[in-house]
């Protein structure tokens, strides 16, 4: 006799888009590529969907879901390191992942709120340069070429912006 | 030992992490980066600020170019992708469902 709930299409889908953005930002953690990680993204929704009768509850799918996502991570790590040998390690993404794992219950929603508002306190020609940067295919050159700033001086003035930003954020989550 | 309270250090590891990003790491680059990433808890958490910050700017960028829904976008993807896959309680390979998305 089989005890196991049945859950519909349609509840799926639902219960898998609230849980996305936290699952892509946990994703993108260890995978960098934007493409690559929507392409994990998406078999974990597949083997999410495919093996649902293993759901034991509903209450239970958000842990459910990490874990077949840290196995499709791994895989992709170990697949990746063999690929190119430039590319983290399995260990170094095993000891990301770990540690992320136990913060999983950060909100994204208020990491995205906090972002907002440090990104709103940088000048128009800088945010409009990060926001620029992060569509996607945009690398640092063409960010250069556009405002007429040396390769190397778009990277060092990016990367002040991040710490800018990390700091920032800091501060909100500190304060909050 | 890293010393992330000084800011040229912070900015030389963000710039590796972007390195990183855009797979630009020479060989002793790259082993550097695992090695740190492997032995300090605070780079950790340095790179995955790195990260969080990266995939926020993204969403935002991607709402502000105003090419999508994505609430609408993502529920059809996710729609797109199960909709042909039989749902069984047997034991299955991963692959054949990595196989079956990508349409």
């Amino acid at each position: 006799m089989n005890n196991a709930p049945q859950y519909t299409q349609k509840w799926f889908e639902q219960a898998y888009l609230a849980v996305r953005p936290k699952l892509r930002a946990f994703i993108r953690s260890v995978i960098f590529s934007a493409e690559d990680s929507e392409d994990v993204l998406q078999e974990v929704a597949a083997i999410a969907w495919e093996k649902i009768e293993k759901l034991r509850s509903k209450e239970q799918f958000q842990p459910w879901l990490f874990g077949i996502a840290k196995n499709r991570v791994m895989k992709y790590c170990t697949k990746i390191s063999k690929q190119r040998s430039r590319s983290l390690s399995p260990e170094a993404m095993e000891a990301l992942w770990s540690e992320r794992a136990v913060s999983v219950e950060v909100s994204q929603e208020s990491l995205l709120d906090a972002l907002q508002n440090c990104l709103s306190k940088l000048s128009a020609e800088n945010q409009s340069i990060l926001l620029e940067r992060h569509q996607p295919s945009v690398t640092n050159r063409m960010i250069a070429e556009k405002h007429g700033f040396s390769e190397s001086k778009t990277s060092r003035l990016i990367n002040t912006l991040y710490a800018d930003l990390m700091k920032c954020i800091h501060n909100i989550q500190e304060n909050s | 030992m890293t010393n992330l309270d000084k800011p040229q250090t912070k900015l030389e590891l963000l710039a590796l992490f972007g390195k990183s990003r855009d797979e630009e790491l020479n060989l002793a680059e790259a082993e550097l980066l695992n090695k740190l990433l492997i032995s300090d808890s605070r780079i950790r958490g340095l790179y995955r600020g790195f990260a969080a910050i990266e995939s926020g700017l993204e969403e935002i960028a991607q709402l502000q170019s105003g090419k999508k829904n994505a609430t609408d976008a993502n529920m059809s993807v996710i729609h797109d992708t199960i909709s042909d896959i039989p749902v069984t309680d047997q034991p299955q390979t991963s692959d054949s469902a990595s196989n079956r998305r990508k349409k």
